[in-house]
């Protein structure tokens, strides 16, 4: 029973998402390009770095970063909670 | 897990340092080449685990121990976020202005090392966590037995 | 061949979402939610593509081209480690799983025991 309407509702999904995948803009021209060619032009003079990709972690977004360092320090204590006895 | 035959111990003793400096090299150059912290970090974690593979987990428990790398997470972890809020905005300026870390030519040019503000500590310090993070999962997961 | 990628995709999507239903193992319901997350992180990388760009680096590079985005490229640098730590607490879970059932076997785990 729970397989036949899996399947049912997995062809529907697949379905849409494929007429989607052939409506959508095309790969490789996007639209909005303000704020990505402002921070390639100026990422050098405000950080100093020659790494866009590092600078945009480091600098432009860098609480991101630090939530990301707080998911893997949350996930660490989890396993060592889970597995107690075996040290 | 047992250990393996002579020569897998033998590769393994010769490979562990060239991959440990491996992972340093692209956790430091994270400003100028392609790579950075959390590349780095799992690169080294990589090593530790082909310790573990070659030597069994007996004997490579008196190497790494797990409560040793749990310590050294929290530790990473805590400078991060004194070091970037703390210090955020002050360090930055410092470190550009005095020029230990200072301003980098504006266009294409070979990289150098003493350039980008506060991205250097940062990097190193994001490195340390994430190889601590992996490094501590593979010492438990690995102690497991089948009864 | 129009948005390869994009059909790429919804692919993966197939595959993951098929392990996930069809099959009994728990292992296989750990591999399945691996490949729905490559499936996601595929997809946010592939919307910031300039025709014919090069990487956003500035060491020695060719002169005159044009360069890919960057802050896609930074978002799922931190997509993929949570990918990791969240395959390692479900392998920590189905070891205790095995411990307390001694079996593997979803349909067997569903009656709860003890």
């Amino acid at each position: 029973m729970r397989k036949k309407v899996g399947a049912v509702i997995l062809i529907l999904f697949f379905s849409f998402m494929l007429f989607g995948a052939s409506e959508a803009r095309d790969f490789g021209e996007p639209e909005y390009i303000d704020l990505d060619e402002h921070l390639i032009e100026n990422a050098q003079e405000d950080t100093g770095a020659n790494n866009v990709v590092t600078a945009v972690l480091y600098d432009y977004r860098s609480f991101d970063t630090l939530g990301e360092a707080t998911v893997l320090f949350a996930a660490i204590a989890s396993v060592m909670v889970v597995l107690r006895r075996m040290a | 897990m047992k250990e393996m035959s002579t020569i897998v111990k033998s590769i393994t003793s010769l490979m562990y340092i060239p991959i440990l400096v491996f992972g340093m090299y692209i956790i430091i150059h994270g400003h100028i080449l392609p790579g950075g912290g959390f590349q780095g970090g799992v690169i080294v974690a990589t090593g530790v685990a082909l310790v573990f593979i070659a030597y069994g987990t007996n004997k490579a428990n008196q190497w790494f121990s797990s409560k040793a790398m749990f310590s050294l997470m929290s530790l990473a972890a805590v400078l991060y976020f004194i070091v970037k809020n703390i210090g955020g905005k002050r360090l930055s300026e410092f470190l550009l202005e005095t020029e230990i870390f200072g301003p980098a030519p504006v266009g294409i040019n070979p990289g150098f090392i003493d350039s980008g503000g506060v991205l250097g500590p940062l990097n190193i310090l994001v490195g340390i966590l994430v190889f601590a993070a992996v490094s501590y999962a593979i010492i438990v997961l690995s102690q497991m037995e089948a009864e | 061949m129009i948005n390869l990628p994009y059909i790429a995709v919804t692919i993966l999507l197939l595959i993951g979402f098929y392990g996930l239903i069809f099959r009994d193992n728990i292992i296989k319901t750990v591999i399945s939610v691996g490949i729905l997350a490559s499936a996601a992180n595929l997809f946010l990388v592939s919307t910031g593509y300039r025709a014919e760009g090069i990487t956003p680096i500035f060491t020695s590079v060719p002169e005159d081209m044009v360069m890919v985005f960057a802050v896609p490229q930074a978002l799922v640098i931190t997509a993929i480690v949570i990918g990791l730590a969240m395959t390692t607490l479900m392998l920590a879970l189905v070891i205790r799983i095995y411990k307390e059932y001694g079996t593997l076997d979803t349909k067997e785990i569903r009656r709860l025991r003890g």
